[in-house]
C-alpha cells in the first residue's frame, strides 16, 4: 500500500468523521443548548390555542316551551388592509352601508372591520348579489323569541349575545356559562381534526330556566290588553296573573311593548317591565288592605254601622275630599262594598299610625324580590312625614305607591287564607321547601272574602262577574300625580281580583293608565272590571276549568 | 438446557422491534378512533344546528299572533266565550 493511497484514505476517513463531527454537533446544539427555542417553536406550529364558549341555554316557560333559544346570524366584514377591489367595496359600502364607508376611513390600515352584525335577509341578498371577494360573511350566536309578549321577562341579549335586561339580564352567568379552553395539537394537513387535545381551563356548562310563566296565558292576556286599550285610547296597561297556592306568576306583561326579534329599533322605554316598575297611587283597591287592617285590629266590625253623612263632599279634621256614590249609616261591609272614602276615611282614623304598618305587612314599600332588575319598591308615606290628611288619603289609595305584582302579591294572603306567599317567576327545586307565613286571622280573611264577593255581585265591580265562577274583587280609579297636583282627567284604572272554582284559585292584577275618556264618569269598574272578566274567561279556558 | 448469549440478544432485539410495532400499531388505531370521534362530534355539532333551525322554523308557524290573524282573517273563526263551552262528563 502506497503512501498516496494511505494519505487519500486518511483524507477521506477525515472527511467523513468531520462530517460527522458536524451532524454531532449541530444535534447537540438543536437538542441540547437549544432544545427550549426549538420546543418552542414545534409546540408553536403543532399547538393551537383554543377557546370554546358553550351554547347558550334556553329559556323555558312553564309548560317547556322555548320562549328565548339560540340562532345564528350572519356578519359582514372586511380586511382594510387587504382590499382587492378598495374602490368597488367603497362604491357599494356607501350606497348601501353609509355608516361602515364612513368608519372605513379611520379603518384603512387595520386588519379587520365589520361592516354591519345581525345581518337581515334584504341586507345578505345584496352582499350575495355584489358578488364582492373582500366582503366576507361571518356566523354569529345570537337569540331568536318566538313568542313576543315574553319578553317583557325573558329580555333581550345585545349584539355580542349578552343579555341586556330581563332574564337575559340577571342569569346571564348560568345561561351563558363559562368557556373552556385547550390546547390541540394538529399538523398542517388535519385540518379540522388534531391528534392529542389538552384541557387548560374546565369550563361551565350553560344551563337553561323554566320561568313560571305561562307563554300561551301571557300572549292571551296580552292580547285582551291591547284590545281594551285600543278601545279606551289608554297610553299603558298592565296585567299580572298570580296562582296563590305556590306564588307563581303565571303572566306578567305591560304595553306598549316591543319586538325582541327587531334588536334594532328597540325603544328602550317600551323595554321597561311596567308591573314591576311603574309605581302609581291606585286609588280605591287599596281599600281592602285598610279593611283587613280594620278588622284585625278590631277597631271596626264588619256589620258596625258609619255614617257616611249621605254626601258625596265632606270635611274631616278641616280638609275636604269627596266620594263616588253618597251613603247614609251604612254597615262597614257596605261601605267597602260601595267604595265610600268617607266610611274609609273614618275607619282609618280609628287605626291611626297601625294603617302604615300593615300597608308594611302586606308587602308594600318593599321589593318583592323577583329576579328581574328594575323594580321599584314603591312608597308608604311614614307617620313621622305625615300631614293631618295623611290618614285620610292612606284611607282610599293615596300618598302610597305600589307597583301591580306588589298588588297582586297582597292579594295572595287574602286568597290563601291570610298566608303569605313569596312571588315566584322561577321554577325551582325549592319551591316545595317553603312555609308560609300566616299573617291574617282566617276569620278576618273570610269576611273580607265575603265582602269582595259582594263587591262583584253588588257593588262596584259588577262588570267583573263570570257567571259560574266564585269571583271576588276590587275596582280602583286613581288620579294621577302631574306637577305636584292630582290630574281630574288622567287616571289609573285598576281591578284586583280572585277567580274561584273549587280548589282553582287564580289572582288577576290589571291597570290601564290614561285614557283621552278620562275624568268624572270614567272608573275602574267600566276600564279595569271587564277586561278582568276577558281575561278570566281566557284563564279558565286555558287551564280548561268548564263547569 | 443452555442458551447462548447472542440467541438472547436476538431475542432481545426481536421483542424490542416487536413492541416497537405494536406501539406505532396502538397509536395509529387510537389516532384514527380520535378522527373517527371527532368527525361524529363535528357531525353531532351540525345536527344540533340543523334542529335549532327546525325548531326555530317550527316556532316561527306556531307564532300565536300569526295563527289568531290566519285563524281570524282566512278561515273567518271567532272569538270562543266561556258560555260556548260545555263540558261532556
Amino acid at each position: 500500500m502506497n503512501r498516496a493511497y494511505k494519505l487519500r484514505t486518511f483524507l477521506i476517513f477525515s472527511f467523513f468523521i468531520f462530517l460527522y463531527f458536524t451532524i454531532f454537533f449541530n444535534l447537540y446544539l438543536i437538542q441540547i443548548i437549544n432544545s427550549t427555542y426549538f420546543s418552542d417553536l414545534a409546540k408553536k406550529q403543532y399547538n393551537i390555542s383554543v377557546t370554546i364558549n358553550p351554547p347558550r341555554a334556553t329559556i323555558f316557560d312553564s309548560k317547556n316551551n322555548p320562549v328565548a333559544l339560540n340562532k345564528e346570524s350572519l356578519s359582514a366584514f372586511i380586511l382594510p388592509n387587504k382590499l382587492q377591489e378598495s374602490e368597488k367595496v367603497k362604491k357599494f359600502l356607501k350606497k348601501y352601508f353609509p355608516q361602515a364607508h364612513d368608519r372605513l376611513n379611520n379603518y384603512k390600515n387595520k386588519f379587520f372591520m365589520h361592516i354591519k352584525r345581525r345581518l337581515t335577509e334584504e341586507q345578505i341578498n345584496l352582499i350575495k348579489e355584489s358578488n364582492l371577494e373582500d366582503i366576507k360573511i361571518l356566523k354569529e350566536p345570537s337569540r331568536f323569541y318566538p313568542n313576543e309578549s315574553v319578553a317583557i321577562v325573558t329580555g333581550v341579549t345585545n349584539i355580542d349575545n349578552k343579555g341586556m335586561f330581563g332574564i337575559e339580564y340577571e342569569f346571564n352567568d348560568q345561561l351563558s356559562g363559562s368557556p373552556t379552553s385547550m390546547v390541540l395539537e394538529k399538523d398542517a394537513r388535519s385540518g379540522h381534526f388534531y391528534f392529542k387535545k389538552e384541557i387548560t381551563k374546565t369550563g361551565i356548562d350553560s344551563k337553561s330556566i323554566n320561568l313560571t310563566i305561562d307563554s300561551e296565558l301571557q300572549f292571551l292576556a296580552q292580547e285582551e290588553l291591547q284590545e281594551t286599550m285600543a278601545e279606551f285610547e289608554a297610553k299603558e296597561g298592565a296585567v299580572v296573573i298570580l296562582n296563590p297556592d305556590n306564588g307563581h306568576i303565571l303572566t306578567m306583561t305591560s304595553l306598549p311593548g316591543f319586538d325582541p326579534n327587531n334588536y334594532e329599533n328597540l325603544n328602550l322605554e317600551n323595554t321597561k317591565n311596567k308591573a314591576i316598575s311603574n309605581t302609581y297611587e291606585f286609588g280605591s283597591v287599596m281599600k281592602v288592605f285598610v279593611a283587613i287592617a280594620a278588622l284585625q285590629e278590631g277597631v271596626v266590625k264588619i256589620d258596625e254601622l258609619i255614617d257616611c253623612e249621605n254626601t258625596k263632599e265632606t270635611q274631616i279634621d278641616g280638609f275636604s275630599f269627596s266620594t263616588t256614590i253618597a251613603q247614609g249609616i251604612v254597615p262597614f261591609a257596605e261601605v267597602v262594598e260601595k267604595s265610600n272614602n268617607i266610611g274609609m276615611a273614618k275607619v282609618s282614623k280609628k287605626l291611626g299610625t297601625k294603617i302604615y304598618d300593615h300597608y308594611l305587612n302586606f308587602g308594600f314599600g318593599k321589593k318583592t324580590n323577583i329576579p328581574l332588575n328594575g323594580e321599584n319598591k314603591g312608597y308608604v308615606n311614614p307617620p313621622d312625614k305625615w300631614s293631618r290628611r295623611s290618614f285620610i288619603s292612606l284611607s282610599f289609595g293615596y300618598e302610597i305607591t305600589a307597583n301591580l305584582l306588589q298588588l297582586a302579591t297582597a292579594f295572595s294572603i287574602i286568597a290563601n287564607d291570610g298566608y303569605q306567599v313569596r312571588p315566584k317567576l322561577i321554577i325551582s327545586e325549592n319551591d316545595q321547601k317553603e312555609n308560609p307565613k300566616q299573617i291574617y286571622s282566617p276569620e278576618v280573611i273570610q269576611q273580607i272574602k265575603q265582602i269582595l264577593q259582594n263587591t262583584v255581585n253588588q257593588g262596584t265591580a259588577k262588570r267583573a262577574a263570570v257567571k259560574g265562577y266564585k269571583v271576588m274583587g276590587k275596582t280602583g280609579t286613581g288620579n294621577l300625580a302631574i306637577d305636584g297636583s292630582y290630574s281630574k282627567t288622567k287616571n289609573i284604572y285598576s281591578f284586583l281580583g280572585i277567580i274561584e272554582k273549587d280548589d282553582y284559585k287564580r289572582i288577576i292584577a290589571i291597570y290601564i293608565k290614561e285614557t283621552p275618556r278620562g275624568g268624572k264618569d270614567l272608573f275602574g269598574s267600566a276600564v279595569a272590571a271587564p277586561l278582568f272578566e276577558k281575561i278570566a274567561e281566557k284563564l279558565l279556558i286555558h287551564d280548561k276549568i268548564i263547569k | 438446557m443452555k442458551i447462548s448469549k447472542s440467541k438472547l440478544f436476538y431475542s432481545f432485539i426481536f421483542v424490542n422491534i416487536v413492541f416497537i410495532f405494536l406501539q406505532i400499531y396502538k397509536q395509529s388505531i387510537f389516532i384514527k378512533y380520535t378522527y373517527q370521534n371527532q368527525k361524529l362530534i363535528l357531525r353531532k355539532e351540525q345536527l344540533i344546528q340543523n334542529k335549532n333551525e327546525l325548531t326555530q322554523q317550527l316556532l316561527i308557524l306556531k307564532n300565536p299572533t300569526s295563527i289568531k290573524n290566519y285563524a281570524i282573517k282566512k278561515l273567518k273563526m271567532e272569538k270562543i266565550k266561556l258560555n260556548q263551552i260545555k263540558k261532556l262528563t
